[in-house]
């Protein structure tokens, strides 16, 4: 099972957890299965069927490159973070 | 600590770098230098004031100026479809883009451009602007990150609401965007704390202050295609932003880098260039040349955004940091994105802390839009958090290396979004080489002298680069790379490929393609390019290497598995040798490689820094005694250009620490846009800066290199700070620390 890191700010829809499992094997596919255990999660993540702008996500602590076709393993930790901008 | 010359023949070395001899003769050409047929120039017209709504812009007067050719507005944009925009540290919305390139329905800034003529010479063009009439409605402007905050202060966007990940607020807003990270109980973390410090920082808008201005030359082709020369630090970056202005395929626009003279992140995103091509399509094709003077570059670029923060840390008796709580708020300027992202990643970056809680606030503000500084972020939240860290030191009576080695981050640590940090680092490494350095163990004599040390984070940077590498029938080897130049990434990218060919650093011949020229490469930031396109020329050099090899093979018709490479010279099973120039002259330039990569392995860069200074009470004026600066750097791969990029951010943290700061008036007007006023630090003003260079390889690089370029800014401004703070007992909490505040803050006392 893919563990996900909860931002902060989203753990309101997880019941105040800052971890959760779940299935996938691309970062999309982990989205929808984000948002069918916890409703609300995709549309604050995703935006016209993209991550929206101001959000990335790391796997296993590599930032992604593909979206949400990056493929994900069984054993892997996804996080999501703010899209670190430099101005 | 390892010795890379003991490993390679070449990455450790220091050979002489294969651009010196165009830069030393000025030879080399910078973006200013190109001059075309028919050439025009192009000057932008900029806001006299801070905030204020167009009311109506009337150019028709221009045309009655003889040489005048075109003007434009920002309604000669074509429709922009509202995109995001990367570029290496930089991420924005197309839309924001062309409005800070020609303000749209309001100026935002003092020197926010707005228009833009050329001409058939520059002082034609320069008098033309005055004859561009604009109509305004002065609107109250914000300059302080702290009244923009408030519910009453001006509002700079009516159509900007806070983003807090995903969401957006509900009535618009000059916060653009707030972050929060908590991890475990930051109030049992604080409960459990022996000693506990807290204190409020600020830190002034300052420039990257590159010698050489922005500039760009563009000329729209026959074909419809538009060609482009500038300086930048990412030429496909200013490719893709001007495609996207210009809503033409990036295919259409092919962009010439030229040399750069300095850029520190301040050239990761466009200003002229687009402006330049909408100038050069209006005059049927003709190439328009534009570059900023000084004051426009102060007032109509982008500095690092000022900051504010408040740092609340708790430690136990036995020296344990067991709490640490920020609010970082950092000044996008006009518009959004400031650097508080990374700020808020590196400002319990050195530390392992258990009880964190961490919000951000991106500010929109009346200044320039800001932009990436060298560790975009890190020298803000350093000051404030380092600062702390030596109060807390301070006041438990243990040594503030000693206690930054009990609290060091390392393998396995939790960071402050929950991640475990499951990469080797030299965190440690760079603390203890600081502790038990000469400087540090030296006794510091004399009166008003105080030493002073901080420890810094920057999280590095991978992503895609491109390298071609071409075999020459002489011997050598002709390498492209799409990194533009900024730190001496020529001699380090080549020589890694002659590292794998085995060849010297001098037979590598590097040089830096166009946009249509080698494959794509992301911006040169981020200290990206040794790691990122040092590899793309590894995989290169070793596809090529493997290519020769097969020649061979097929020369001496045998297979490749029963060839040696060594010392550059092919073996073969029955003593045949032929060596690396050998081989070249026999089959020629019929060889080549190339690699397009996107690594994610980039190592973490640590610092630790130990200042002295000396201050003298009467003039508030500090001295720079002695300075020392301790870094991994993974693998050194020129050990001189290592020490030289360590030197220059701390020169450059030393006059953010001390002198610099954008000067605004009750007005909303810099006083201070010309490097008469705005002080930086000159060669007078600095002692000899001393590198101690810590290697702990990175394993996500095939030669264990990480990032050196931007984390020697993040430790200067703390401490220095704490060196003042030994030698005449105040503590100061705001940049610049210059003789103004240093007499203030000992005539209070504090």
């Amino acid at each position: 099972m893919v563990v996900v890191c909860i931002p902060t700010l989203l753990r309101q829809l997880t019941k105040g957890q800052d971890k959760v499992v779940v299935d996938g094997n691309t970062l999309g596919k982990v989205v929808d299965q984000l948002d069918e255990s916890y409703p609300g999660l995709k549309s604050r993540l995703i935006v016209q069927g993209q991550l929206k702008p101001s959000i990335t996500a790391s796997i296993d602590g590599a930032f992604i490159r593909k979206g949400l076709y990056e493929r994900v393993n069984p054993d892997s930790e996804v996080t999501f973070l703010p899209n670190i901008s430099g101005g | 600590m390892t010795s890379t010359s003991k490993k390679y023949k070449v990455i450790g070395t220091r050979p002489i770098r294969h651009d010196g001899v165009d830069k030393v003769t000025g030879t080399a050409n910078y973006g200013s230098d190109i001059n075309l047929k028919g050439m025009l120039y192009g000057k932008v017209l900029r806001s006299p004031h801070p905030h204020a709504r167009i009311k109506k812009i009337d150019t028709s007067n221009v045309f009655k100026l003889e040489g005048v050719k075109a003007v434009v507005t920002h309604d000669d944009f074509p429709t922009i479809e509202d995109r995001v925009e990367h570029s290496g540290e930089t991420v924005v919305s197309s839309k924001r883009l062309a409005d800070n390139l020609l303000a749209s329905a309001k100026v935002l800034y003092k020197g926010h451009a707005i228009a833009a003529v050329a001409a058939v010479n520059q002082h034609i063009a320069e008098e033309a602007l005055s004859l561009i009439d604009v109509e305004y409605e002065i609107l109250p402007f914000v300059v302080d990150i702290r009244e923009a905050m408030k519910e009453d202060a001006p509002l700079l966007h009516e159509d900007l609401y806070t983003n807090e990940f995903g969401a957006s607020a509900d009535k618009p807003s000059n916060i653009a965007d707030h972050s929060q990270d908590i991890i475990g109980d930051i109030d049992k973390g604080f409960a459990d704390a022996d000693v506990i410090v807290e204190r409020e920082f600020t830190t002034a808008m300052v420039h990257q202050g590159y010698i050489e201005p922005h500039n760009g030359t563009a000329r729209w082709e026959p074909d419809g295609r538009l060609s482009i020369w500038c300086s930048s630090q990412g030429h496909f970056a200013v490719r893709s932003q001007t495609a996207s202005l210009m809503a033409i395929p990036a295919s259409k626009v092919r962009v010439y880098p030229m040399e750069i003279g300095g850029g520190f992140g301040g050239k990761t995103t466009v200003y002229l260039e687009p402006v330049a091509a909408l100038l050069s399509k209006k005059t049927g094709g003709l190439p328009v040349k534009m570059y900023m003077k000084r004051d426009e570059v102060f007032e109509g670029s982008g500095p690092a955004p000022g900051s504010y923060c408040k740092v609340k840390m708790g430690a136990t008796k036995d020296g344990k940091i067991v709490a640490g709580k920020a609010i970082v708020a950092m000044e996008g300027g006009g518009y959004p994105g400031s650097a508080v992202g990374a700020g808020v990643e590196c400002i319990f970056g050195p530390y392992e802390i258990e009880n964190i809680q961490i919000d951000g606030y991106d500010v929109v503000v009346n200044r320039p839009k800001s932009c990436a500084y060298r560790a975009p972020g890190a020298p803000q939240v350093a000051f404030a958090a380092e600062n702390v860290v030596n109060e807390l030191a301070d006041k438990l009576g243990i040594d503030p290396l000693e206690f930054r080695l009990n609290n060091a981050a390392k393998k396995g640590s939790i960071r402050r979004n929950g991640t475990v940090l499951d990469v080797v680092i030299g965190c440690e490494e760079t603390v203890l080489a600081a502790k038990n350095h000469e400087h540090y163990k030296s006794p510091l004599p004399g009166k008003n002298r105080g030493r002073g040390v901080a420890s810094g984070y920057w999280m590095n940077g991978g992503g895609p680069s491109s390298c071609t590498v071409t075999l020459v029938e002489d011997g050598t080897v002709k390498l492209i790379e799409g990194s533009p130049d900024i730190g001496g990434s020529r001699a380090s990218i080549a020589m890694q490929a002659a590292e794998v060919l085995d060849i010297k650093a001098e037979e590598v011949l590097p040089q830096v393609g166009d946009t249509d020229s080698v494959g794509f490469t992301g911006t040169t930031g981020g200290s990206r390019v040794t790691y990122a396109t040092g590899l793309a020329a590894y995989e290169a050099a070793n596809e090529l290497k493997q290519k020769l090899i097969g020649e061979v093979a097929d020369i001496w018709d045998i297979s490749s598995n029963e060839i040696k490479y060594e010392n550059g010279v092919f073996s073969g099973k029955n003593g045949d040798k032929m060596t690396f120039k050998e081989l070249a002259k026999e089959i020629g330039g019929l060889v080549s490689a190339s690699a397009s990569v996107s690594p994610s392995g980039e190592g973490k860069a640590f610092a630790t820094h130990i200042v002295d200074v000396e201050v003298d009470p009467e003039t508030g004026k500090v001295t720079i005694l002695r300075y020392t600066a301790v870094q991994d750097v993974g693998t050194a791969i020129h050990p001189a250009y290592v020490e030289n990029q360590i030197q220059g951010g701390v020169a450059q943290g030393i006059g953010w620490a001390l002198n610099e700061e954008y000067y605004y008036d009750n007005k909303g007007v810099m006083n201070n846009s010309s490097f008469l006023d705005y002080r930086m630090p000159v060669a007078l003003d600095l002692p000899m800066i001393e590198c101690e260079i810590v290697e702990v390889e990175n394993p996500g690089s095939p030669f264990g290199i990480r990032g050196v370029g931007e984390v020697p800014l993040a430790p200067p401004l703390a401490a220095i700070q704490d060196a003042i703070y030994n030698a005449v007992n105040v503590r100061l909490f705001d940049t610049p620390m210059n003789p103004a505040r240093i007499v203030n803050a000992l005539m209070n006392g504090h």
